[in-house]
């Protein structure tokens, strides 16, 4: 069961979306630390284009076996530099190292959240076999 | 003021969203809901909340709840009439079937998606495509219904209208091979 056959106008229409969906994605990524927004946001945003895909071309994806890899690479990253941070005393120094290891989080959480929440709608995806069509 | 506008618009999805008997209206109901929600966090000033909101709440959890409802509420129904060369779409939309009707109030009753397809194949031609869960065909006033055991629901429907006595209704159900 597909919720949209084949549909034209939705396929050119989203790939007018996806550079802007990707672009919104990265500007709350990095704009976190100053404006509302920040990793986990901009990371569910960039989900978005993953799960626009589906609806128009309801296939599972592949590559998905390297997305729980760097999901779980991130995760270790993301630890280790909060660790770094602390021990090495960088939080002392000026605003510019804060607010270098900020926007460097921010992107680590966001391509964490991104992919981390599409793995987890394409295993979603896959249980009993998928679709009948 | 304006918040108290915005709340009440809440509570009246919120109650949309649990009344309405067809499941996919509900969902899109709730991502009314979310997107609303999303908009009084922005007044009550909390805009990172409002993100989160409006990201997760209208946009994967309604996709979500879309894919969950494709996967397993679907009741496909196929009405065949093997003597008529093509259903009109006049006769389709003017005179609903009153077995289809009855059928659409079991599914509403059960949470079901009722997908009906009007077709002329024979029986036979259908049971071999993949995802049926019943067929209606219909034979000079009466109707035979084909099923299968292991589909719990159609074992529900035959026990409730045998219950009831329909006359012009025969159940055919096709025992699981092993």
């Amino acid at each position: 069961m597909r919720i949209n056959a084949h549909s034209e106008i939705l396929e050119d229409i989203l790939f007018v979306i996806y550079p802007l969906i990707i672009l919104f994605g990265l500007y709350v990524i990095l704009a976190g630390t100053k404006a509302p927004g920040g990793g986990f946001q901009g990371g569910a945003i960039l989900v978005a284009v993953f799960m626009s895909r589906y609806l128009v071309f309801p296939i599972t994806m592949e590559g998905l076996n390297f997305l729980k890899k760097l999901d779980k690479v991130i995760l270790i990253l993301v630890i280790v530099s909060a660790f770094v941070y602390l021990i090495t005393g960088f939080n002392d120094t000026t605003d510019l190292f804060k607010s270098i290891y900020n926007t460097l989080m921010g992107i680590l959480i966001g391509v964490k959240v991104g992919s981390g929440l599409t793995v987890i709608f394409y295993t979603f995806i896959d249980i009993e076999g998928g679709d009948t069509d | 003021m304006i918040e108290k506008i915005f709340y009440v618009i809440l509570i009246i999805f919120a109650f949309f969203s649990v009344q309405t008997p067809k499941l996919r209206r509900s969902v899109v109901y709730l991502a009314v809901f979310s997107a609303v929600s999303a908009f009084t966090y922005i007044l009550m000033g909390a805009p990172d909340a409002a993100l989160a909101e409006a990201v997760i709440g209208s946009t994967i959890a309604t996709v979500i709840y879309l894919a969950a409802l494709n996967k397993y509420r679907v009741f496909m129904v196929y009405l065949t009439d093997e003597k008529r060369e093509r259903h009109q779409e006049e006769h389709i939309s003017r005179r609903k079937e009153s077995i289809l009707l009855a059928i659409e109030n079991f599914c509403i009753l059960r949470e079901l998606e009722p997908q009906i397809i009007y077709t002329v194949d024979s029986v036979d031609k259908i049971k071999e495509k993949p995802g049926w869960d019943l067929i209606v065909s219909k034979n000079s006033g009466n109707y035979v219904l084909h099923g299968r055991e292991q589909n719990y629901h159609v074992m529900a429907l035959k026990e409730e209208w045998e219950g009831k006595q329909r006359k012009q209704v025969e159940f055919i159900i096709e025992k699981e091979h092993e």
